[in-house]
């Protein structure tokens, strides 16, 4: 059992947000179907959609008149599912590259290295916009799928380099000298030796990385770049691009329109996803500290 | 010598990094809508052709006409660069600065409060600011400042000081990064030798913290300019577009033409070779940050300078 401080607030955090995403939709002052309401009439004329928050709408309304928390408890499912399988993705992928680029005169060295100069050039945020406005992914029917692989892939590279540096660092141990001269096949010692080893920095890695990916699709959504798109035709020869799905980022979308007027459009799930972010990094370091006592 | 390698190193490794980047970013993007029978369809065709054109052609135009293209209003990208690019380097510059100077002063501060308390995850503040996602700082300080503080002028444009509020807004995140890294940096220092020594020969701790570890962190701490540099540009990047700061970046989302509405017939705005000027501009901004961190650990770290 790990005790530490950071490492049980965080897992209070998490447990709270998985709660609020099993039970959320079910609770009296949400919303069960996402309702759409621009107008209200009140003692004094008309109202315009979006509404401030009010003992109705607690975290008030969006710019179409929907409920902003019913909205995010109804998000928490489909943003959390996507961190994950982003996450999950590129450790897939990184670690094998990484147990494989241990030797460093291996063809995988140069994979992962060249890797991960390449999109460490410059943020990832800008590596992932140019990517997913390529014409192949912007309608894509598999646009969801399409961009979940560009975003884990853009940092499997950094990923793989942290575990390779530190696979490197015990390559040289003695353990490791004797597993070679007992006769363990590259693989075997790959498997055996250093996964074991580094299975304990995997494990903080996953969780900042759940983190940064939080955070990745949070900026994505700022800039008006959904997950989940398709578009729909409004009129003769014109349309416009909705989102398909209610996760956080996709809130986002109006945030430089709106951040003037009404701050608390992009603030309630911009804190959303500063909770969770929060949650996943202290179980990250709570994990770290465990393991470094 | 050792520097000069070095460089030459990097060079090649970013030029490899820029043909790749123009391969991407010149990708044919010509996608159209087309009406058919008053029902509107995506239409988009892949041609090894007309890649190999646009990139032929872009490659052509640099060495030809000295010019590194045009772009949607008939302005040179040399132009535009020549308007924007300035803004978002003073912004870059002085975070820069900054977040080094008092991330150091923020790290040692971090160190000296958590060896007086037994604390797990180092400074609460300095680590809280890590899990904080940038927008979310960005629309507090601005919901702050618009309801309790609203003389600040946070949009000002077109005044001198123009970019210090964004560059303080860039500044917050890398200064926690720099004092995340610095101070553990010196805690990982702890116990060595050359501090029992030091200490026993009766110096302060003030002094030994200063003259002693400090000297042996900064190799530590500089070669993470250039993560530095990158966080900054990314931070960068999102405070440009919220504030509307009009810099480089802001200028890269106009010239990425991302909307939200279709409508047939009307052509992407997307200026490929505008967008590559950006992105090599920020890339060489890069790699000079790690020019001046291997210089700079050359001339601070002792051990280095005595090598030379």
């Amino acid at each position: 059992m790990i005790k530490n401080k950071s490492f049980i607030v965080g897992i209070i955090m998490l447990s709270f947000l998985l709660l609020i995403m099993v039970i959320g939709p079910y609770l009296p002052f949400v919303e069960r179907e996402i309702t759409e309401e621009t107008l209200r009439i009140s003692e004094d004329g008309f109202d315009r959609a979006p509404f401030p928050p009010s003992s109705e709408n607690p975290f008030g309304t969006d710019s179409k008149g929907r409920d902003l928390l019913s909205l995010i408890i109804h998000g928490a499912k489909d943003t959390i599912f996507i961190v994950l399988l982003i996450t999950l993705i590129r450790y897939l992928v990184a670690v094998p590259l990484a147990l494989a680029a241990i030797n460093e005169k291996s063809p995988f060295y140069w994979i992962m290295s060249g890797w991960n100069r390449i999109f460490s050039a410059l943020p990832p945020i800008f590596s992932a916009i140019l990517l997913m406005n390529i014409p192949f992914f912007v309608f894509s029917d598999h646009r969801l799928m399409a961009v979940i692989i560009i975003l884990a892939f853009i940092e499997v590279g950094r990923v793989s380099y942290i575990l390779q540096q530190e696979g490197r660092g015990v390559a040289n141990s003695l353990y490791v000298e004797a597993g070679i001269t007992i006769g363990n096949t590259p693989n075997q010692l790959a498997y055996r030796y250093y996964l074991p080893t580094l299975l304990p920095s995997i494990a903080v890695n996953f969780f900042s990385d759940l983190g940064k990916v939080l955070i990745l699709i949070g900026q994505l959504g700022v800039f008006s770049i959904f997950i989940t798109q398709t578009w729909i035709q409004l009129g003769a020869g014109f349309g416009e691009i909705q989102n398909t799905s209610y996760n956080w980022a996709t809130l986002l979308g109006e945030t430089r329109t709106s951040i003037r007027s009404a701050t608390w459009i992009p603030l309630f799930p911009a804190l959303a996803i500063t909770y969770t972010v929060i949650g996943f990094y202290l179980i990250g370091e709570g994990l770290r500290a465990h393991f470094n006592r | 010598m050792h520097v000069m390698i070095k460089i030459g190193k990097y060079t090649l490794i970013y030029t490899a990094i820029i043909f790749m980047l123009i391969l991407i970013i010149l990708f044919p993007r010509d996608a159209q809508m087309i009406q058919v029978n008053g029902v509107m369809e995506y239409h988009y065709q892949f041609s090894w052709e007309t890649y190999y054109e646009s990139v032929s052609s872009y490659f052509n135009n640099i060495v030809e006409n000295k010019s590194l293209g045009g772009t949607r209003n008939h302005f040179t990208v040399e132009e535009i660069l020549a308007i924007f690019l300035p803004r978002s380097l003073k912004v870059i510059v002085t975070a820069f600065i900054i977040s080094l100077f008092f991330g150091i002063l923020k790290g040692i501060l971090d160190f000296r409060h958590s060896q007086k308390k037994s604390n797990v995850i180092g400074n609460g503040t300095t680590f809280l600011f890590q899990a904080i996602p940038d927008f979310f700082l960005i629309i507090i300080i601005l919901l702050l400042v618009i309801s309790f503080f609203p003389f600040i002028p946070i949009f000002a444009q077109g005044v001198w000081y123009e970019f210090l509020i964004p560059s303080l807004l860039v500044t917050i995140l890398p200064l926690m990064y720099v004092a995340r890294i610095t101070s553990s940096a010196v805690a990982s220092q702890e116990g060595l030798q050359y501090i029992v020594v030091a200490k026993a020969k009766g110096l302060s701790n003030k002094m030994v913290l200063y003259k002693h570890v400090l000297k042996n962190c900064y190799s530590t701490i500089f070669s993470h300019c250039s993560s530095l540099t990158i966080y900054i540009i990314s931070n960068l990047l999102m405070v440009e577009y919220l504030l509307s700061y009009q810099g480089a970046a802001f200028r890269l989302f106009q010239a990425i033409d991302y909307r939200n509405s279709v409508s047939v017939g009307r052509r992407s705005n997307f200026e490929p070779e505008l967008i590559i000027a950006i992105a090599v501009s920020f890339m060489l901004i890069i790699m000079i940050s790690q020019i001046i961190s291997e210089v700079a650990t050359d001339s601070l770290d002792p051990r280095r300078r005595e090598k030379r």
